[in-house]
């Protein structure tokens, strides 16, 4: 298997009031690997959600380096940054963040448009409509199409942010607690969705204070106090009924770290 | 206390728009008081100087021989007559006149010189401080007219070249002339002393004269104009009277104040807008709050008082900072005024108008502001407290999400229709920049349609002139009908000339409605060769046909088809108006039939002549002016220029001073509405880019957005300028003559680089503006 991404001495420092410096992330070294199913967690600001926007792209980091697919993200252009988030990257949030004037169809397919296929060269009008069809059926959310975003639940709302992280067929999905605001049931759905999408290829990294969702992936990192301090490998999740178990091994792994 | 609280967040939050907001209530008041400065300052200015020239009511021109005994008589006997004079003045070719050390002669100018010397008891001829001027023998005094166009200085000396020797005069004064100062008048009165003009007489022969009349009711020149010329004394020779002179004399700066009073209505509409912008926008921010404090039980009246107090501030000290910025500006804007007109004192009610003009701008901020908060009455507490942060006072923002779904866009431009789409998804927000865009076209448009239209060779037909190549004009003089006709004969046999028409101008009497006799010039001769525009009808065909020019009609109340009798070869002859034409030269009444003239009283004589494609117009003119000698030859851009060149310069100022007015708004309100935007849509934009949009796409989609409201506004604004600014112009102009006038577009100028202009400087408002999304407001957006 091969590496997707690689962090070496990642460091970012947040520059607070006139002086004061923040050190946030300390010399994260992380590998993912292609397919992967991580997910991160950790007390509340220990810099988890930083780490995602750092080596997305999003933020800048302050020292050391992030690879991503052989690119070194500190050499990229904002464009080139952007194209990479565009065509490589797919991203879910806890706040799922729609564009509030679009139909959910369209919030769907307007990445789409924009892209430029690396897999097929030119895009095609109508393969994005079809991509984003079929993700919707997959999804459970087709009959929703042509709604105002304000007219689905948050649960539906959620499976629009996949469908649109989908619909370029990137290399990873980034999550931030993308099932923090769900309910139980809704959170079950979701995380049933993202194995698959992550049965079907494509690597996932979420962030979640979550062991239910947490338990389901395959390998959990631990953050504190920006280092990222231990990791656990849960195996492959085949989604047949030892979730229980997969829980309660990870409770207790994270008694051993004091969370 | 909540109230201050609020004040002093609203104007900290909105520092730009504020400040925009109070610069257009200045700008607004300031023209507006300039505006009103400049009236006054025109008409009390005339009034001093036609008091102090004691300028006639009534003016007879007579070039011919004359019988003052008759005359004296006359006068002596009409108890309408106060005063009478006559005054004879030494006509002198262009030919012979040379100003300053040039060496160029007076050839080309348009304008008729006559020599003087002072009137005894009324027409004074005023020096600078309007007082009557005398001046010493071997000195003259020059028109202010040349003052300005031939760049003269005291000192400077004047020749005439005579028959037998050149007399040389030094010019020691600049005169004020209340018949002769505009431009648009084509004579000019020069001063010399009693001697030296005696001495001239011997050399120049031909004279003009003037007689003038002083009534004991100048509310009865009309009827006096009729009583003189159905007298039988000598009237060869245009008639005038002194509701002409002053309607003359105000002309080109009366244009200039009413485009700036115009200008000052544009902008306090835009200043309108934004107020109303603003306050929506601070009512939207403060929707909880206003809800909070309804709940809390303060009463609307209160919250209300709140706002009023702030843009009353506002507006109050805008419009007094206006007003006292125009006092200082008012000498340049009056400095035309100041050296034809002379100023005078004004009294305290004429200073007190400007102020007035400035104070009515800030009750009409003051009313609007009090017009839109009604809005405040709509907002419930319940409603506005329920309410998310995405609802307010404009209505839902996902309103229209269904029209126009993305898949109508062609792929290579998404961004630009999610820009395009925005703007009808969002238009009530959006329409303020189209309305600005749209007065900015207008502001630009107009000024430059009629700086185009003025200046355009076609122009010349508003001025009852049919356009040809050159025009040959001769006055009446000793035998002029026989010159008349070698001329004629000469023009033929040139093998230059393409096609020519001579005119003749001749009186004629015409009985009025109540039998009277009235006198009529009247321009005899075929008019389809250089035809004119005609308001309505066409020129005469027929023998029994006349066209008249549009104040005549009016004056004679006449309609086309209507008929009226005129003495032809001693017996009436009834004759139908075929015709309405727009003729702002002779005082505007003038008419023109295909009848023989009237040899007994021909006033002057034309030709109008289009050259052959090899000929060279230059050296035709000269050719023309030696062999016609005295007729005078001009052409028809410079008869335009020596006419209305004054009123182009000033026009083509403010034409200048309107494109900047227009550019720096839209550069303005497009940076200050993308601010507002970009801050109100910041969580989208930041969305946008966390999936991959690039700054450029963003940028793209604003761009798009304010451009497609440009191509509206610039749309509309041209129609409108089209329409209703042509008409605007229509009756600023038919106060001369012309009852309407059509614009003679430039499109390259005004549907090209004008529009490019526009374009130019908001793309440019716009990506500066866009340059405000930092890389770091993706996280901001994002993250919780
Ligand atoms: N823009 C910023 N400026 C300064 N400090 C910041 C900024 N953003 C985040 N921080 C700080 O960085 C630390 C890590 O924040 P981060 O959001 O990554 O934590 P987190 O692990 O995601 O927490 P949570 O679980 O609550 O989401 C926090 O202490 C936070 O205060
Ligand atoms: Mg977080």
């Amino acid at each position: 298997m091969s590496i997707l991404l690689e962090t070496k001495q990642l460091n970012k420092t947040y520059v607070v009031g006139k002086q004061n410096e923040v050190n946030v992330l300390k010399d994260v070294d992380l590998k993912i690997m292609r397919g992967e199913f991580v997910s991160v967690m950790g007390p509340s600001g220990s810099g988890k959600s930083t780490l995602l926007y750092n080596i997305c792209g999003m933020d800048k980091m302050s020292d050391g380096s992030v690879l991503f697919n052989e690119k070194e993200l500190s050499r990229l252009s904002e464009k080139e940054l952007s194209a990479l988030r565009l065509n490589e990257m797919g991203f879910i949030f806890q706040q799922i963040h729609l564009l509030k004037n679009l139909s959910i169809l369209d919030n769907i397919i307007l990445s789409g448009y924009l892209a430029h296929n690396r897999r097929r060269g030119a895009v095609k009008k109508k393969d994005v409509e079809k991509r984003a069809v079929k993700l919707m059926e997959k999804t459970g959310i087709a009959e929703l199409a042509t709604n105002d975003i304000s007219q689905a639940s948050g649960g539906q709302l959620q499976r629009v942010g996949i469908c649109r992280a989908l619909i370029n067929e990137p290399d990873i999905i980034f999550g931030d607690e993308p099932t923090g605001a769900l309910n139980s049931k809704s959170s079950d759905e979701i995380m049933e969705l993202l194995a698959g999408v992550n049965r079907g290829g494509t690597t996932v990294m979420l962030v979640t204070h979550d062991v239910k969702v947490a338990a389901k992936t395959e390998r959990v990192l631990f953050m504190l106090d920006g280092r990222l301090v231990a990791e656990k490998h849960m195996g492959k999740y085949s989604g047949n009924g030892d979730l229980k178990a997969r829980e309660e091994r990870l409770s207790s792994w994270l008694l051993e770290l004091g969370f | 206390m909540i109230f201050l609280r609020i004040l002093k967040k609203d104007f900290l939050r909105k520092k730009g728009i504020m400040l925009i907001v109070f610069s257009f209530i200045l700008l607004s008041a300031f023209l507006m008081s300039a505006g009103a400065n400049l009236i006054v300052e025109l008409s009390n200015s005339l009034n001093a100087l036609f008091s102090a020239s004691r300028a006639p009511h009534f003016v007879q021109m007579h070039a011919g021989s004359i019988d003052q005994p008759t005359l004296n008589g006359w006068a002596r006997k009409n108890k309408m007559v106060e005063e009478f004079q006559l005054v004879e003045m030494i006509t002198i070719d262009g030919s012979a006149l040379f100003l300053g050390d040039s060496g160029v002669s007076e050839e080309s100018s348009v304008m008729d010189i006559g020599f003087v010397s002072q009137n005894e008891t009324f027409d004074y001829l005023l020096d600078m401080q309007n007082r009557p001027l005398q001046v010493s023998p071997g000195e003259i005094a020059v028109p202010v007219y040349y003052l300005q166009n031939r760049d003269l200085q005291l000192g400077d000396t004047l020749r005439v070249k005579g028959a037998s020797k050149t007399t040389s005069l030094t010019i020691t004064a600049f005169l004020r002339d209340a018949q002769m100062n505009p431009s648009i008048v084509h004579s000019k009165r020069f001063l010399l002393h009693q001697s030296d003009y005696t001495e001239l007489q011997k050399q120049f022969t031909e004279s003009e004269y003037l007689i003038e009349f002083i009534l004991t009711d100048p509310g009865r020149i009309d009827e006096f104009t009729k009583a003189y010329l159905d007298s039988g004394l000598p009237k060869m020779g245009p008639t005038v009277d002194s509701r002409l002179f002053k309607t003359l004399n105000a002309l080109t700066d009366g244009i200039v104040a009413a485009v700036v009073i115009v200008l000052s209505l544009l902008i306090m509409i835009i200043a309108l807008l934004c107020l109303r912008f603003t306050i929506l926008a601070t009512l939207e921010d403060d929707y909880r709050e206003i809800g909070v404090m309804k709940a809390v039980g303060m009463k609307r009246g209160d919250i209300k008082r709140i706002y009023l107090f702030k843009y009353f501030a506002l507006g109050a000290l805008a419009a007094l900072l206006g007003y006292l910025a125009s006092l200082s500006f008012n000498r340049i804007l009056s400095e035309d005024i100041l050296l034809y007109i002379g100023s005078a004192p004004k009294s305290f009610v004429q200073h007190l108008i400007p102020l007035c003009a400035a104070a009515l701008t800030f009750l009409i901020v003051l009313l609007s502001t009090v017009l839109i908060l009604r809005r405040l009455n709509r907002i419930s507490a319940v409603e506005a407290l329920r309410a998310g942060a995405g609802a307010g006072i404009g209505g839902k923002a996902s309103a229209g999400v269904r029209i126009l779904p993305l898949k109508n866009s062609k792929l290579f431009n998404v961004n630009v229709f999610l820009g395009m789409r925005d703007v009808f998804q969002r238009f009530r927000m959006f329409a303020l920049l189209g309305f600005i865009f749209f007065f900015c076209t207008f502001i630009i448009i107009l000024p430059v349609h009629f700086l185009g239209t003025i200046t355009s060779p076609s122009f010349i037909s508003y001025m009852g002139i049919g356009r040809s190549d050159i025009r040959v004009d001769l006055r009446q003089s000793e035998s002029v009908a026989a010159r008349f006709s070698d001329m004629l004969e000469y023009i033929e046999a040139d093998d230059d000339v393409e096609r020519f028409s001579p005119l003749i101008t001749s009186q004629f009497t015409m009985l009025s409605d109540n039998g009277e006799k009235e006198t009529i010039a009247i321009e005899s001769g075929d008019f389809t060769l250089f035809p004119l525009d005609y308001v309505k009808g066409g020129a005469p065909a027929r023998e029994n046909e006349i066209a008249l020019s549009y104040l005549k009609a009016k004056d004679m109340n006449r309609k086309i088809g209507d008929s009226l009798s005129l003495m032809v070869d001693g017996s009436p002859r009834e004759m139908t108006v075929c015709g309405i034409y727009q003729d702002v030269t002779n005082g505007g009444r003038t008419a023109k039939t295909i009848l023989p003239y009237n040899p007994a009283k021909v006033l002057w004589y034309t030709v109008s002549l289009d050259l052959a494609a090899q000929a060279d117009m230059q050296a035709k003119m000269h050719e023309y002016s030696d062999q016609f000698h005295p007729a005078r030859i001009t052409d028809m851009e410079s008869y335009i220029d020596q006419t209305l060149g004054s009123t182009i310069d000033q026009l083509g100022r403010v034409t200048l001073v309107a494109i900047a007015a227009g550019l720096v708004v839209s550069i303005l309100i497009t940076s200050l509405f993308l601010k507002m935007i970009i801050s109100k849509d910041s969580s989208q934009i930041a969305i946008m880019k966390s999936i991959g949009f690039s700054l450029q796409h963003i940028r793209i989609q604003y761009l798009s957005n304010t451009l497609v409201l440009l191509a509206i506004g610039l749309l509309l604004g041209t129609v409108f300028s089209n329409t209703l600014g042509q008409r605007f112009v229509s009756i600023l102009w038919s106060q001369m003559g012309a009852s309407q006038i059509t614009f003679i577009i430039d499109p390259l100028r005004a549907y090209i680089l004008m529009p490019l202009l526009l374009m130019g400087t908001v793309s440019l408002a716009t990506v500066l503006s866009i340059s405000a999304i930092k890389e770091h407001s993706i996280i901001n957006g994002v993250k919780e």
